[in-house]
């Protein structure tokens, strides 16, 4: 193999593909990157075996062939070369890696492309497009409710609906449910549902941070595909049935707040301060133009503030947990929200004002003595 | 005793006090006789008293002492049965302050061994002997011999051989020996004391204050691990010293009470102690205390009979729990970090350091035989308690393994345990939560559904008040199944389920660590045990600090509810050793 290419789109490359490397890698060659070269570009790939990144920098094949190298030498190097062109090079039959650029010479000792895992090379049934723009914004706005607890693994993943001509995300983790739902150029099929690991979605996110144009998303057996422009990520599904949501969405509520997002999750995070201790618990109670939120903690010590808001219905006094709020506040993405409230003892909702794409649920901290 | 009157004669007992103060067999083991002979040069007002043994105590055991001696003339008394010095009737049983007053002591052990003593009172002309042997005078008369008593007893149960079948190997008679010595001595700290076994002195104590005592009969090893505890209250007076946490020991060996100057053995006393441990030691470990309460006169019961180990009090409850919340609050004040022995060291609370008899001792060879100069020696000797008190103030270094948190406090190295310290934490919350009565649970949007087990749902029946108290809603779902719709909140980041399994589990198995404590605190701490962070989990600088932050704050941050320590200090002075930055 000898291939040239140019440095920042080559490191670019290798930044991106070696996210999907665990550092508890099982094996020597699953720390390493996979670089294939054919035609005029040069695949980089690497996994961890539930989540493969691809990555295609454009290159002069001079020839073709295929090496792996480990993952944090060849980033080190790569970073550190002068902005330009970079040679690899790699004598046929070896996996030993000469890496050239202006009067800088590595060599660097790899692993033969052949032990690297397969990745599927098929594109899968495209299931839909939709743009990349939004489609970080519905990772970022579900993602973070995922559960960590190993015990339940479908929801540690993010559940992907396409049905008709919206596409929905929703993630829970038991305490609370995020649910972004948007409408997308029809897909094809019927009823399409998966549930696809945080990991992959937060990978995903942080690649489409810096990508403009369209996303297709596509399976192939028992796994989703993520084609980036440049790039594409292959993962692994959830197995399991990711409880009914539906019905967890409150339809109707005894107290609705309207309040100013960063107004509230100031409030909020300021409250938190003195909640630490306990469950990070804060309480709010509405009336007459006025949302009061406190939190005290015994041997700390308490907060109290008030927040001009509008209300309508009867007072729901109602404790949350104070990160359950701020995740969401953070993430909503509106100058205003309805804070819908059904009880001390059921969940309430957060929904912006503006669209109804978007909902929050959130259970109640019950107190009582 | 001193002798500051006259001494009185020696007399037989009328027959109706003897019939009242008879305490049954006397002699039962070499250290039986140990302790009667000593108690007798203790109640003659001895400054000095010496004991040898050889033969673990059956081929001789000779206690010397500078008391008051014996007149010639009464010699031969002190050798018959109910005769004593010591009361004149069964009125005087009420008054008595010494050990002795049955007349029964010398007697009893003539009967089983041969007996000389050899005795002259200050100012007389000569010392008296007299030999006694299987009950029957075999000599007596005049001889040379210093002031005081020396009495010499050889071929224990010469004529009884069952008696000797009775006995235990020959380290342990010799064990029990120096630990009746040791009691003896910590009853009377102003007595000078020497032990001499096989040849070897493994104890000498000049006179000393209590605290002194205490702390040179707990041992050289322990200095450093020791607490100085004194109270005072309508109850009681207490002075002690506690060993720390870390030198707690797997037998209940290193445990005195003393209870108005004399060593008892007091269950209340051992429950109180163990109680205010409690959580800072494992279960299976006891600490290393020595305790002496004076309690008026009427606060013990006198229905035991005085020549007994046991006592017991009037009032125990009140006196218990005064002693444990005494106890407790030392310990509060106190530093309780385990410390890492300095290199080459053995460490404290081992085996090697707390065995009976054989442990190092320092002998005669290396010093005149106070432990405090040999511990000074290595500069291992702290006086009072230990240095630095309450918990230090860390800085973060980092995590090692994923296990611990590794950080720097004034120089020292610290290491945490995640899990203990969490845990400890968390326990603390829902304690505090539930003594306020308070409770917080976070509810769940998507309920889970737990199956059950017929003995976990016979269980639930019965604890599921317990449950919701601290935060489980559990709702029949089904015939064998609950919902749960809402958990402890503290614990909202772990799985339900399993968490939920755990806590009935933990309640299930009465014969698990656990057992004996009331249902709250065994489910507070499942609940605690099974949220806390984990060894393996990887943590943030924040989440680290925050971990300190709350640890500090806890009322006993150096170990978790089972006892484990959550902090191990290792000295900068061991680290400089290391380096051989100081030797
Ligand atoms: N070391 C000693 N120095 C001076 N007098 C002693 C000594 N040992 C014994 N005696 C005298 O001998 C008497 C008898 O001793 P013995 O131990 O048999 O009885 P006791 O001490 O009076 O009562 P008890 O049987 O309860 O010990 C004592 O009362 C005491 O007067
Ligand atoms: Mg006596």
């Amino acid at each position: 193999m000898r291939i040239h290419c140019v440095q920042h789109q080559l490191l670019r490359g290798v930044q991106t593909v070696a996210r999907a490397i665990s550092p508890r890698a099982s094996m020597p060659i699953l720390g390493n990157v996979l670089l294939e070269a054919s035609e005029d570009r040069v695949k980089l790939a690497a996994t961890d075996l539930e989540l493969g990144i691809e990555s295609y920098v454009e290159a002069t094949v001079a020839e073709d062939g295929a090496v792996t190298l480990p993952a944090r030498i060849l980033t080190d190097i790569v970073s550190n070369l002068p902005e330009g062109d970079v040679e690899i090079r790699v004598p046929e039959g070896e996996s030993r890696a000469t890496i050239t650029c202006e009067k800088v010479r590595f060599e660097v000792l790899g692993l033969p492309a052949a032990d690297f895992p397969v990745l599927p090379s098929s594109d899968g049934d495209v299931l839909v497009r939709l743009d990349a723009g939004l489609l970080r914004t519905m990772i970022r706005q579900t993602s973070f409710a995922v559960s960590t607890d190993e015990t339940r693994p479908f929801l540690t993943g993010v559940y992907l609906v396409l049905e008709g001509e919206t596409g929905q995300l929703v993630a829970t983790d038991g305490g609370r449910l995020a649910l972004r739902r948007a409408k997308i150029p029809s897909p094809e099929g019927g009823k399409i549902t998966a549930i696809v690991p945080g990991k992959t979605m937060s990978e995903l996110v942080r690649a489409l941070g810096g990508v403009e144009g369209e996303v297709t998303i596509a399976s192939h057996e028992n796994q989703v595909l993520f084609a980036l422009p440049g790039m594409r990520f292959i993962s692994r599904l959830i197995a399991g049935q990711f409880p009914n949501y539906e019905q967890v969405i409150p339809k109707e509520y005894k107290q609705r707040i309207r309040v100013g997002t960063e107004r509230l999750l100031r409030a909020v995070r300021r409250a938190s301060i003195t909640a630490r201790d306990s469950a990070n618990v804060v309480r709010l109670s509405a009336s007459d133009g006025t949302l009061t939120i406190t939190s005290n903690t015994p041997d700390v010590g308490t907060a109290e503030e008030q927040v001009g808001v509008e209300v309508e219905g009867d007072a729901v006094p109602v404790a949350f947990n104070a990160k359950f709020l701020m995740d969401a506040l953070g993430n909503i993405d509106a100058a205003e929200v309805f804070f819908d409230l059904t009880g001390p003892l059921s969940p309430g909702a957060l929904r912006p004002v503006e669209h109804p794409d978007y909902v929050y649920v959130l259970a109640p901290v019950r107190v009582y003595g | 005793m001193t002798a500051a009157q006259p001494r009185p004669a020696i007399q037989v007992l009328p027959p109706s006090a003897a019939e009242r103060i008879a305490a049954g067999e006397v002699v039962e083991r070499p250290a039986s006789v140990v302790k009667e002979l000593v108690e007798n040069s203790l109640d003659a007002g001895a400054r000095r008293i010496t004991v040898e043994i050889e033969g673990a105590g059956q081929r001789l055991i000779r206690v010397t002492d500078d008391g008051d001696g014996i007149p010639a003339g009464e010699l031969p008394l002190a050798f018959e049965r109910f005769a004593t010095s010591k009361i004149r009737s069964a009125a005087d049983l009420a008054r008595v302050r010494t050990y002795g007053f049955r007349g029964e002591a010398l007697p009893s052990i003539a009967a089983v061994a041969r007996v000389t003593m050899v005795t002259r009172p200050r100012g007389a002309e000569a010392a008296a002997r007299i030999v006694v042997s299987g009950g029957r005078r075999e000599a007596a008369g005049p001889t040379g011999g210093a002031d005081g008593t020396a009495v010499t007893v050889e071929h224990l149960f010469f004529n009884t051989p069952a008696r000797r079948e009775f006995l235990r190997s020959d380290p342990r008679e010799s064990a029990v020996i120096v630990e009746t010595v040791e009691g003896l001595a910590l009853a009377a700290p102003d007595v000078s004391f020497r032990l001499v076994l096989e040849g070897r002195e493994v104890l000498w104590t000049p006179p000393e204050p209590f605290a002194a005592r205490a702390r040179r009969i707990l041992g050289p090893q322990l200095v450093e691990h020791l607490l100085d505890l004194e109270a005072a209250g309508a109850l009681a007076r207490m002075a002690g010293v506690l060993g720390t946490p870390q030198v707690a020991q797997p037998r209940r060996a290193r445990q005195w009470f003393l209870v108005n100057g004399r060593v008892v053995r007091s269950a209340l006393l051992s429950r109180a102690l163990a109680e205010a441990f409690r959580t800072l030691i494992p279960e299976d470990r006891h600490p290393v205390a020595v305790l002496s309460l004076h309690v008026p006169p009427e606060e013990v019961d006198v229905n035991v009979h005085p020549r007994k180990a046991e006592v017991r009090f009037v009032d125990e409850r009140a006196l218990g729990g005064w002693v444990t919340s005494h106890i407790r609050r030392a310990l509060r004040e106190a530093h309780l970090a385990h410390v890492a022995p300095p290199p080459g060291a053995p460490e404290a609370g081992s085996a090697e350091a707390s065995a009976g008899p054989a442990r190092p001792y320092p002998g005669p060879a290396e010093d005149a035989g106070t432990g405090a100069a040999v511990a000074e020696a290595e500069g291992l000797w702290i006086p009072g308690p230990a240095a630095a008190h309450g918990w230090p103030a860390i800085q973060l270094i980092g995590q090692l393994g994923l296990t611990y948190i590794v950080g720097d406090a004034g120089g020292d190295l610290v290491l945490i345990d995640q899990h203990a310290a969490h845990e400890r934490i968390l326990f603390e919350r829902l304690m505090d939560l539930r003594a306020a009565g308070g409770v917080e649970a976070q509810g769940l949007v998507v309920p889970v559904a737990v199956e059950l087990t017929r003995a976990e749902a016979a269980l639930l029946e019965k604890v599921h008040p317990a449950l919701r108290a601290l935060g489980f809603e559990a709702e029949p779902f089904g015939p064998s199944a609950v919902r749960l719709t809402a958990i402890p909140a503290i614990a909202a980041r772990r799985s339900p389920e399993e968490l939920f399994r755990a806590c009935l589990r933990d309640l299930d198995d009465a014969g698990a660590a656990n057992a004996g404590r009331d249902l709250a605190e065994r489910l507070a701490i499942a609940t605690a045990c099974h949220t806390a962070l984990r060894a393996g989990d990887r943590l943030d600088p924040s989440t680290m600090r925050a971990l300190l932050d709350d640890l500090a704050r806890a009322r006993d941050p150096f170990s978790c509810f089972h006892g484990r320590p959550t902090m191990v200090r290792i000295r900068s002075r061991d680290v400089e050793r290391w380096f051989y930055r100081r030797m």
